[in-house]
């Protein structure tokens, strides 16, 4: 008898053990499937969408990609559908917020998604209608653009497109024969070897200046002294022609094309251009002695006479001298 | 309110708990192996078809939605019609056969209420939750399947699977199993009922019972399912 207690009681406990755990995990299933919190208050918005697209109770709602609750409600109203939100925290939406049915994927499912809008726009105020941008069929949309891709390939774009196809087989054909530059290189070894030798060439050049070799090279690797001295040139440069500019110095005052010394320089010019004259006719002393060979001898003997003269003058000065003295005496 | 007068008087109180006893514990072995099998191969076979698209994850919903809606109840049906129901209508068939019913009923005590409604009763007590202990270890053998041949990471595998399932899904399918637990008791003790000429009798109403219950529950399953999913 008690015996059979003892079977009768581990029956019932093993019994009332499985039912608790089974309806538990009951339970906790629900709970899960239901996506509500037991500790978090839910909150309920209506967002009105002019069509749902098939949306059914129970999809999940995302914000920034996050699950934050699920379709509760759908109700067809006239002129639109209204969809009741269940959410587990507070929406802070902007004035330009968007609410939007999406496809899960190509094969079906949906759900919402809804984007807070900018931070630097004014904040809805309590109460404002949530209104939903209509959602997009995603087959219908990629049915659309595969028909705008094949209008557009058929109005002419695709003749460009063989025409371009048709030349690229021209120009291949033409390198395969070896023709033109692009042809040779491929066919000829001998270019391949010249531009092999231009390439080493290059490269020596560009180790040179890269070594600091040279006038190029000691531009490239001095340390700023070239450099100093081009930017002092180009300084003095600037100087010179902003004084050529502003007329500055006698170049200046030429450039700058200032009257009263042109006048100046007009009038020298036209002076020293007739006394040119005046001398090539043979005018005046300097013009005969120029031109008339005669004058020229007579100056020669008049000079001679006048050294002659002064040479006798220079030998009498010391008696001359003398008499002067001794004379003066009486 | 009959009902649970009579579960709850102390001598039916104590039938239906051997009952639930002998309907849900005794069945827990046999319905592990079956529930993590069933769902192991669900999610091998959905992730290796998956794999060529690159999308052995979503396995957790293919075996998750599965189960709930249909191989959780239908498996636990099939077992225990084959294990329970089996035996139920082996009991009555026995019973029938040495006269033990006739004796009943010159004692003046309903077979009906004395043998089939504890059995009823614990039925449908332990179908709905056998079922979802079908359901976890299914999940739970799936989720298997997925870390080690598949490669899917258990937190993703649990995330899809809550992704497309429904609570209507969870109950419709505790439903199925209600309806499967009741058809099993029906027909068991039916057959049992009818059974005659001695020990080929006994076996002939098992065996009866067996076929009748699996292709009662393949027919109930789909009405149930299109009563509710269109």
């Amino acid at each position: 008898m008690r015996r059979e207690r003892i079977r009768e009681t581990s029956m019932e406990v093993t019994v009332g053990a499985f039912l608790f755990m089974a309806l538990l995990a009951l339970g906790v299933f629900t709970i899960i499937l239901s996506r509500q919190s037991l500790f978090r208050p839910t909150l309920y918005y209506d967002v009105t969408f002019r069509t749902v697209m098939g949306v059914r109770e129970g999809e999940n709602v995302y914000l920034r990609g996050v699950i934050v609750g699920k379709v509760d409600d759908i109700v067809a109203e006239r002129g639109h559908v209204r969809l009741r939100l269940a959410l587990n925290r507070p929406l802070e939406l902007h004035e330009n917020y968007k609410i939007e049915i999406l496809a899960s994927s190509l094969l079906g499912g949906r759900y919402l998604n809804i984007e807070e809008g900018d931070e630097d726009r004014p904040l809805l105020s309590p109460g404002t209608p949530l209104v939903g941008t209509t959602p997009k069929e995603l087959l219908d949309e990629a049915t659309r653009t595969v028909a705008s891709v094949r209008q557009t390939l058929e109005g002419g774009v695709l003749d460009q497109i063989r025409s371009i196809v048709s030349n690229a087989n021209s120009i291949v054909a033409r390198v395969e024969r070896g023709e033109g530059t692009l042809g040779r290189l491929t066919r000829e070894d001998g270019l391949y070897a010249d531009v092999s030798a231009a390439a080493a060439s290059l490269r020596k050049v560009v180790d040179r200046i890269e070594r600091g070799e040279g006038s190029l090279g000691r531009l490239l690797t001095d340390d700023g002294r070239v450099y100093r001295d081009i930017e002092a040139t180009a300084a003095n440069l600037r100087k010179a022609s902003d004084d050529l500019a502003q007329g500055r110095g006698l170049l200046g005052k030429l450039i700058s094309g200032e009257d009263a010394m042109m006048e100046d320089l007009r009038a020298t010019v036209a002076s020293v251009r007739a006394v040119a004259e005046g001398l090539r006719r043979g005018e005046g002393t300097l013009g005969r002695l120029l031109t008339e060979t005669e004058v020229y001898e007579d100056l020669k003997q008049g000079l001679r006479e006048l050294r002659a003269t002064i040479d006798d003058f220079r030998e009498t000065a010391p008696i001359t001298t003398f008499s002067s003295i001794f004379l003066g005496a009486f | 309110m009959w009902a649970l007068r009579f579960v709850l008087s102390r001598r039916n109180r104590r039938e239906v708990l051997v009952q639930l006893f002998v309907t849900g514990i005794k069945s827990l072995g046999v319905l592990s192996v079956v529930a993590a099998f069933i769902g192991m191969i669900l999610a091998l076979q959905t992730g290796l078809e998956l794999r060529r698209y690159g999308q052995e994850v979503n396995i957790g919903t293919a075996v998750t939605v599965v189960m709930v809606r249909e191989m959780g109840p239908f498996m636990t049906g099939l077992v225990i019609a084959a294990s329970v129901g089996a035996a139920i209508a082996a009991q009555m068939a026995t019973m029938t056969v040495s006269e033990e019913i006739a004796a009943l009923e010159v004692m003046s005590i309903d077979p009906v209420r004395f043998l089939v409604m504890p059995r009823l009763a614990a039925m449908l007590v332990m179908m709905p939750l056998l079922t979802v202990y079908t359901n976890v270890l299914g999940v739970l053998g799936g989720a298997v399947v997925g870390k080690t041949q598949l490669g899917v990471a258990l937190p993703a595998y649990f995330d899809n699977a809550i992704q497309f399932v429904r609570n209507k899904d969870l109950y419709v399918g505790l439903f199925k199993a209600m309806v499967f637990g009741v058809i099993i008791v029906t027909v068991a003790c039916q057959q049992g009922f009818q059974a005659s000429e001695g020990a080929v009798g006994v076996g002939v109403a098992t065996r009866r019972t067996v076929v009748i219950s699996f292709l009662t529950i393949l027919a109930v399953g789909y009405m149930i399912t299109r009563l509710f999913y269109t």
